[in-house]
């Protein structure tokens, strides 16, 4: 099972046969370094070869495609060029920050085919940044500034009192966090899971 | 009936009340012609793709309160009486979009007397507390009905932040249950 041409740097540092290769973490963690601090193209070569395989077989899992599945390489690995420089060995081995690297890709690109699917979840909760901005004139002053109302609950109060305006349209997310008395975060969630749940009442029809 | 349209990017339930800002001479002529003949104007959605950007339906609204901010600005305040269906939208000189209004029972649960309240009392519990912690909300609503299921839902529909896409999908083209669902699943977090 392993291969003859194994890169010096693979070699299992304890001489003993394991039915796994054990995870060489070490020369991963100075291959990431080494391409963080020297733009080492050797050492990315070797995190490529590492790593590449262990991505593709994670991307075929999750789009079931080949061909996003590379996608996927790519672009975990051209993150991983780009951002070496924020890896440091204190945050724990190379493998564990390379596959958080490849989870977010991966997010990103489920997003995308998402988003060119349906409607993307997070503009169907704030359709007001990206709404909107050619029309924005005929009708902007009429309403209270939503976006501004957004901003309000992070005042201390006597500005707010300044800043708060004369009109009630709808809630922010945080004044309904404040409202119902739970993080941000839980509503966030909590918005969008009831969206999913209406979606799967719904049927496609909408998308 | 022919009424005065005023898009805007707002989403609105009958008995429902919002303030507007009033400043444009469109808007101003129109606010003056509504007060005069007690005809009111439609509210609308504001949408992007249609003529005028006016949407198939909106909230006739009666001008019931005005005031002015700091900068002397016109406030008006209004209430939703009646939703409506638009049709034959056209602009005038002053670029004020007109239509013919009829009015609609949509959304349909709306009038069901058989929406109760009982189980669904913790909808009805949060959105007191959001009346009394919001003076301005309570202030502008003249008329509540906590009593009435539909007229809770209606006002949580406004008030979440959600997209207003979202809020008419909710509204108008699912079932009363469904929209209970989606309100309990924000508010009380129940996966049911």
């Amino acid at each position: 099972m392993v291969s003859q041409q194994q890169s010096p740097r693979c070699e299992p540092n304890t001489g003993k046969y394991t039915a796994m290769p054990e995870t060489p973490s070490k020369e991963l963690m100075q291959a990431l370094l080494d391409v963080a601090q020297s733009r080492d193209k050797k050492a990315f070569s070797y995190l490529f070869e590492y790593f590449a395989p262990k991505i593709k077989r994670f991307g075929i899992k999750q789009f079931g495609v080949e061909a996003q599945a590379m996608e996927l390489v790519q672009e975990t690995l051209t993150s991983v060029w780009r951002k070496a420089h924020l890896y440091h060995s204190d945050k724990g081995a190379a493998t564990t920050w390379v596959y958080t690297v490849m989870r977010n890709a991966s997010f990103d690109m489920l997003r995308k085919m998402k988003s060119n699917k349906e409607e993307n979840i997070s503009e169907d909760i704030w359709p007001l940044l990206n709404d909107s901005q050619d029309t924005h004139h005929e009708y902007s002053d009429h309403l209270e500034d939503k976006q501004i109302k957004r901003y309000l609950d992070k005042l201390p109060i006597a500005q707010r009192e300044v800043v708060r305006g004369v009109y009630f349209q709808d809630m922010s997310q945080e004044q309904l966090a404040h409202q119902l008395n739970i993080p941000v975060g839980t509503v966030k969630s909590r918005l969008r899971l009831a969206l999913q749940k209406l979606r799967n009442e719904m049927g496609d029809q909408h998308d | 009936m022919k009424r005065a349209i005023f898009p805007l990017p707002i989403f609105m339930l009958p008995e429902g009340y919002t303030r507007l800002r009033i400043f444009e001479p469109r808007y101003l002529n129109m606010v003056k012609t509504a007060l005069k003949n007690n005809t009111g104007f439609v509210l609308c959605t504001f949408e992007h793709d249609t003529p005028f950007n006016i949407s198939a339906q909106g909230c006739l609204v009666d001008i019931i309160d005005f005031d002015q901010d700091d900068n002397d600005v016109l406030l008006i305040d209004v209430f939703a009486s009646q939703h409506v269906q638009i049709n034959d939208v056209y602009q005038d000189e002053d670029e004020l979009r007109h239509g013919l209004v009829s009015p609609c029972n949509t959304p349909y649960w709306y009038k069901d007397s058989n929406n109760q309240i009982g189980e669904h009392y913790l909808l009805h519990d949060a959105l007191k507390n959001v009346f009394d912690g919001n003076t301005e909300l309570n202030l502008l609503y003249k008329k509540t009905h906590f009593d009435k299921l539909p007229w809770i839902a209606a006002r949580w529909l406004e008030l979440l932040p959600v997209s207003i896409e979202k809020k008419q999908q909710l509204a108008f083209e699912t079932n009363f249950d469904n929209l209970l669902n989606f309100l309990h699943t924000v508010i009380n977090n129940e996966f049911a």
